[in-house]
């Protein structure tokens, strides 16, 4: 079988990388030294997923939130212990679902082999039932609440459903209690017979471990039957319009300081090395101009516009991509206004050239530092697998960004391509 | 991986602890430094956390303190306060890449005199600190206060607490109170910092790919014009106030999800022999996936998504926490305290005390993976008198027997029961 490797010099980090004849990517990264190791079994398929085309060739629509209901429903086998059976071994399971990937993943510090076979067996086996699926229910609406209640995540998700009208990104991740109680066996198991298929799937397992002997293990425990595997699901994302839907969406929940999420509306990324360029390009340039050695930020703290809560991102994903700025503020029309005209300036000034070499160092200090953590290391690298993306380039295409490609980060018509979320 | 500790005891109030592991990309330097928790210090202290990332007398703004940061490839330097039981810490932190990966020769040293400068070096006038940032880093911290209600989950076990030691230092929330920090005057609370710098506990804590000499020989370089002269003993009152009878409150919020959390009173100290089998019955109930409340309150019942249950240990205090429907409270309080008084009567499996102690042996070895936890809990470890020691660690966890933790969890009184509920529900509860 072939084996790649995918090595960062500078780091001295190697991860090993199987193309399985079935599609199914492996990855195995061997972490001298770390007392935990982790496995984490990815299907390309989130919260973005609800309408495709399967297999045949027909247009499917899914009730809203159904990748996370799913990702629920895989915890359970004949027993319904999942949680307990590895629990057992001293591992701990647990799964997440974002907006283009469903993740599920163990941690342990001994018996991962057998904590591997769990995981893959319980991920390529469901066991959906009318009854199951009914009683959690109950559950998931609970966290959905739970959520609800979570001012934070409110504003943010307000703002994504307000700045767009067609695309998926608008829908909380896990539906609402409506499409929850409407979710059925049915359509679970349509989704996943569509997307949990090899060839939409990796497998990535990190920890101190002996390479040869983990891939032995792991070719010898892929079950047949879900090898031979297809799926062939393609996402339908409708057209998207350049501006926003809406420009100003409000809710009240009673916060102590009213909160804001600013979002600037981008163009439809696709996923490549060209996006995440970019994506690092905007990330210096919004370090510049909003982070905390910023004259912005330094400024409207000590005038109390803002506090230390305030922060900035640049996302893409799938057929879209915004900028967003939050944090609380009693006056967030007037930090709307000036995150305006400190892009304004920028694009008139540009960045320093001293600025621009610190912010660099930093990026590239903080990279370095993140392989610490190898929960952070690894969902960051599953996350841009998914897009394209070698998280491993990430030194060499920092190194090569320059000057001007900064300079121009924010020369782009914003034109109705502004949204405003608060809740007061 | 650890491959040596190594301790400097410079003076009695002020240690050095050198923690050598080669695994990390980045070094780690802290400090300590240990008061007593009352609301007066807590808020001060909070306040303090906070004026020190504001700038030095080097680095006068925080465009200066943070661009001298970025420079050396991005280190981070934190500082906060963290509470103990009745004790409170101030950490200052710097971590930074470590010097085999940058070009940069000396980013340890630069590293160790930033942080002495950040801390003992804050930017003042003689006799107070900045005024214009100490007036702004106020209004910031009454509304990081104010703010603490947007984290219900936290801050539905935070006031459980505060209700439940309503008497005890234990009540204190460690930023302190808006009241309290409304009212501090600039002049007194640099007074407060500039005399608790000369009569505090200080350690030093590192951890990473650094030599133990050099380091020794770099905080001594560092530190040595601010070594506490005097021993001071910090005041530490441990009394528990009981009530007679469980203390049931609610309080109305603006929540879609009602928030349920018991107290209970232990009984049992960090340093009592049956602490091990106490944090084994908190862990079989509701230590994750297997515990016997995420079985039978989440999975068999559907009545909520998240069910836990910690023990403070600085305070012998467990606490169970869970999200609800907001009329479950009744139906969902009776099967917890089911569910608690199962445990007390043994109805758990040699199974159910295996897993609890693979999840506890666990999380002690992991904690080498990560340099913050561990020099954490290295330094609460000695706060109670004990030594860290792997290996004994992990013996006490193994040798617990069921009667034990049967004879541990029939202390436990529960003492309050605090509920979070929607502003639309009448008051009957």
């Amino acid at each position: 079988m072939k084996i790649n490797e995918i090595y960062d010099a500078k780091l001295d980090e190697k991860i090993f990388h199987i193309p399985h004849p079935s599609g199914l990517d492996i990855f195995i990264y061997p972490k001298k030294d770390y007392m935990k190791k982790y496995a984490y079994f990815t299907t390309k398929y989130g919260a973005l997923y609800n309408e495709f085309i399967d297999e045949s060739g027909n247009e499917i629509k899914l009730p809203m939130g159904i990748a996370h209901f799913l990702e629920h429903k895989i915890f359970e086998d004949e027993e319904g212990d999942i949680f307990s059976q590895f629990a057992r071994l001293g591992a701990n399971v647990n799964a997440y679902t974002n907006f283009a990937s469903t993740v599920y993943y163990f941690s342990t510090v001994n018996n991962f082999e057998s904590a591997l076979k769990i995981l893959i067996d319980f991920v390529t086996t469901p066991h959906i039932n009318d009854e199951n699926v009914e009683k959690e229910k109950g559950i998931i609406v609970q966290e959905i609440k739970m959520y609800d209640d979570d001012p934070n995540w409110r504003v943010y998700f307000n703002g994504l459903n307000a700045m767009y009208e067609n695309h998926p990104i608008r829908e909380d991740i896990a539906g609402d209690e409506a499409s929850v109680r409407n979710s059925f066996p049915k359509d679970l198991m349509k989704a996943y017979d569509t997307f949990y298929t090899p060839d939409n799937m990796t497998l990535f397992l990190i920890g101190d471990f002996e390479f040869e002997s983990i891939k032995k293990h792991v070719l010898d425990i892929l079950p047949e039957a879900y090898l031979n595997k297809k799926g062939n699901g393609k996402i339908i994302l409708k057209n998207e319009k350049k501006e926003v839907n809406k420009a100003l969406v409000e809710m009240k929940m009673g916060v102590p300081i009213p909160m804001f999420n600013f979002f600037i509306k981008g163009d439809e990324a696709s996923l490549d090395e060209k996006n995440f360029k970019k994506s690092m390009i905007n990330r210096i340039a919004l370090d510049y101009m909003f982070g905390k050695s910023s004259e912005f930020y330094n400024i409207n703290y000590e005038n109390g516009l803002i506090n230390g809560t305030f922060g900035y991102e640049y996302s893409y994903g799938l057929g879209y991509s915004y900028f967003n700025f939050g944090g609380e503020s009693n006056d967030s029309d007037t930090v709307s206004s000036k995150i305006l005209q400190e892009i304004d300036k920028f694009n008139a000034e540009g960045i320093q050239s001293d600025s621009f070499i610190r912010i660099k160092r930093k990026i590239i200090g903080r990279y370095i530092s993140s392989f610490n953590s190898i929960q952070y290391i690894s969902n960051t690298f599953i996350n841009y697998y998914i897009k394209g993306i070698n998280f491993l380039n990430f030194l060499s295409i920092v190194e090569s960004i320059s000057e001007e490609e900064v300079n121009n980060a924010f020369k782009f018509d914003m034109e109705n391509k502004i949204t405003l979320s608060k809740v007061i | 991986m650890i491959e040596g500790i190594e301790k400097y005891e410079i003076t009695q109030n002020f240690k050095i602890r050198v923690v050598k592991s080669k695994k990390f990309k980045t070094d780690l330097i802290g400090l300590f430094l240990l008061r007593p928790l009352n609301d007066k210090e807590a808020s001060q202290l909070a306040l303090i956390s906070r004026l020190l990332t504001r700038g030095s007398m080097k680095y006068k703004s925080a465009k200066l303190f943070n661009d001298k940061l970025d420079e050396m490839y991005g280190a981070v330097f934190i500082s906060d306060v963290v509470k103990y039981g009745e004790k409170i810490t101030m950490h200052c932190k710097i971590q930074f890449p470590n010097k085999r990966l940058v070009e940069s020769e000396n980013i340890l040293q630069e590293s160790m005199k930033f942080l002495k400068e950040a801390v003992f070096n804050v930017y003042h006038d003689g006799n107070s600190f900045n005024s214009e940032f100490f007036e702004q880093e106020k209004l910031k911290l009454i509304e990081e206060i104010n703010s603490r209600v947007n984290d219900k989950i936290t801050y539905a076990v935070d006031r459980c607490i505060e209700i439940m030691c309503e008497k005890e230092a234990f009540s204190v929330y460690h930023y302190g109170s808006v009241e309290t920090v409304k009212s501090l005057e600039n002049e007194e609370v640099y007074s407060y910092f500039t005399e608790i710098l000369k009569s505090s506990p200080i350690d030093i804590l590192t951890i990473g790919d650094m030599d133990f000499d050099e380091i020794h020989k770099l905080v001594i370089k560092n530190f040595s014009d601010v070594i506490p002269a005097e021993v001071v003993e910090i005041p530490c009152q441990q009394f528990c106030e009981e009530e007679k009878e469980v203390k049931y409150v609610s309080e109305k919020m603006n929540v879609n999800q009602g928030k349920l959390t018991l107290g209970f009173r232990t009984h049992i100290r960090y340093d009592d022999p049956l602490y091990e089998p106490a944090v084994l019955f908190a862990t079989i109930l509701g230590g994750g996936g297997n515990s016997t409340l995420f079985r039978n309150i989440r999975e068999k019942e559907s009545l909520c998504y998240y069910i836990f249950s910690k023990i403070e240990k600085f305070k012998s205090v467990m606490l169970i926490a869970s999200g609800i429907e907001i009329e479950n409270y009744d139906r969902t309080l009776k099967l917890i305290v089911e569910e608690v008084d199962k445990l007390k009567r043994g109805e758990f499996t040699e199974d159910d005390i295996n897993v609890a102690k693979e999840v506890l042996v666990s999380s002690v070895k992991s904690l080498t993976d990560y340099p913050n936890s561990f020099i954490n809990y290295y330094y609460s470890r000695e706060l109670t008198g004990s030594e860290y020691n792997e290996n004994r660690i992990i013996d006490e966890v193994m040798n617990v027997t069921k009667e034990e933790i049967m004879e541990a969890g029939n202390k436990f009184i529960l003492d309050t029961v605090h509920f979070i509920k929607g502003d639309e529900l009448n008051e009957n509860q």
